[in-house]
């Protein structure tokens, strides 16, 4: 009886984990080391493999900061910027992941944008309704999924878009850029606690705001 | 059967007693709580204290589930946006040049800057601190001991506290002490126990006004108040250069900051 094939053992379910996925150690990470082989190039003088550098780069940081200063030209700017930066401090590297370095002169460009716009307001951001924010759809998606994707993007995007500015860079670099509690505490120089604080608070920021279209998330 | 106490349907409770103190509206609850305990980063007790939470409240369980939604449909977004195809972020040769010709200044500032000296804003706070209360107390508070003590006010305006003593010492207080017929106290008569042990610089101040004794018009040179303390007492030009060098460590970590 026991081994008839259709008796199965009443078995408990656990609720189940949530795995972080995000990756913890870099060390054989090849993109790791093809950078510090282009930044080495770089302190030593070749032009071209900075250039390299920013070529690979560019998306992700342009990603990073049009989240965080949601005008597009105002982004780019301050991509430009970020790369000026990291030219000039090209000698400060003192190892680590060149990702992160990026990042942090990227969001410290971000903020300065930020507050320069706080003194003097020209007019408030416009509305995040760009199509190039999606990501192209997949040939084989069903076109539902990817209009319900698309509109869920949108709805986080202008969610984003109204929450503070502190409370939008660590959700930013939690939730989407992957990066854990204690490297944007050292990228945005705050404390590991005030970290977590803006990314719950935010979060519950972006549930008010989202309330009316949580069906979206659902679906 | 008689015996038996009557056995009321609502006499004793026969169930689970229920938890009262979790029965707080939801108005009442901490939130932020429930959105550290739903974070996939979250420690035990954080999350035991969620899940304690969202428990007791239904509403708190709802925020949960919402928040872990929301936070799965911020992991979707796209992590790279191609950047606006008209813009080239490469580096010309020309700029390069022009980045590279500051480093030197860039290179002497970079300690003061971020990633630098961490303890330079506090040394900064620290010395400019030490150098306004040195200056506060070498040059300007005795400068007002000897004002009071110079216009031979009366014994109690010296004695009494600053505001109160305004009264006494100003110039009119002077004039009708001035007009009396009576021969004046000698200044060192004039200092009572109580302003003799008031402060070092009145004491000073008393030694060196002790005249010899006779008639004797109060001064009426107010311009004229740091007799006893020279402003470049070794302590004032300590304070001057602690003040000095915390404003300098100050301007530094701007200018580092600037040229980031």
């Amino acid at each position: 009886m026991l081994d008839s094939p259709g008796f199965t053992l009443p078995l408990r379910r656990t609720p189940q984990t949530v795995e972080d996925l995000r990756p913890t150690s870099v060390v054989e990470d090849p993109a790791q080391r093809r950078d510090l082989i282009l930044l080495e190039r770089a302190r030593g003088g070749d032009l071209d493999a900075f250039n390299d550098l920013v070529v690979v780069y560019q998306d992700l940081l342009f990603a990073l900061i049009v989240r965080m200063v949601p005008d597009r030209d105002q982004a780019a700017d301050c991509v430009q910027e970020a790369f000026f930066s990291a030219f000039r401090n090209m000698a400060s590297f003192r190892g680590g992941i060149v990702r992160s370095w990026l990042s942090r002169i990227a969001i410290n460009a971000a903020m300065d944008t930020q507050r320069l716009r706080k003194r003097r307001p020209v007019d408030p951001y416009p509305e995040l309704e760009d199509d190039s924010w999606q990501p192209p759809a997949d040939a084989s998606a069903d076109p539902v999924t990817t209009a319900l994707e698309t509109e869920r993007h949108r709805a986080l995007n202008r969610a984003l878009a109204t929450v503070t500015d502190d409370q939008r860079a660590a959700i930013v670099l939690y939730d989407i850029e992957g990066y854990d509690y204690a490297e944007i505490a050292q990228m945005t120089g705050v404390s590991l606690g005030t970290v977590k604080s803006r990314i719950h608070r935010g979060r519950i920021a972006l549930r008010g705001l989202l309330a009316d279209q949580m069906e979206l998330f659902r679906g | 059967m008689a015996d038996r106490e009557p056995q009321d349907r609502f006499g004793r409770p026969t169930e689970d007693m229920p938890d009262s103190a979790d029965r707080t509206p939801h108005a009442d609850h901490d939130l932020l709580v429930v959105a550290a305990g739903s974070d996939v980063g979250a420690d035990p007790a954080a999350r035991a204290a969620a899940a304690r939470q969202r428990a007791a409240c239904p509403e708190c369980d709802a925020l949960a589930r919402d928040l872990f939604l929301i936070a799965a449909g911020l992991q979707s977004l796209p992590r790279s946006i191609p950047a606006p195809a008209a813009r080239d972020f490469r580096l010309s040769p020309d700029q390069a040049r022009r980045l590279q010709r500051g480093n030197g200044l860039r290179r002497f500032l970079r300690p003061f800057g971020a990633g630098g000296i961490p303890s330079l804003r506090p040394m900064a706070a620290a010395f400019t601190t030490l150098g306004v209360a040195g200056l506060l107390f070498t040059l300007v508070l005795p400068g007002m001991t000897t004002f009071r003590v110079v216009t031979g006010a009366a014994p109690g305006a010296i004695s009494a506290p600053i505001g109160a003593g305004d009264a006494a010492a100003s110039p009119q207080a002077v004039k009708e002490n001035a007009s009396t017929d009576s021969p004046a106290v000698p200044a060192g008569a004039a200092t009572s126990p109580a302003a003799a042990g008031a402060s070092p610089a009145s004491l000073d101040l008393g030694r060196s006004s002790a005249t010899p004794p006779g008639p004797q018009v109060p001064s009426q040179d107010f311009s004229a108040p740091t007799a006893s303390v020279s402003p470049l007492s070794p302590v004032a030009v300590l304070s001057f250069v602690l003040l000095a060098a915390g404003v300098l460590l100050f301007v530094l970590r701007l200018a580092a900051y600037r040229l980031r």
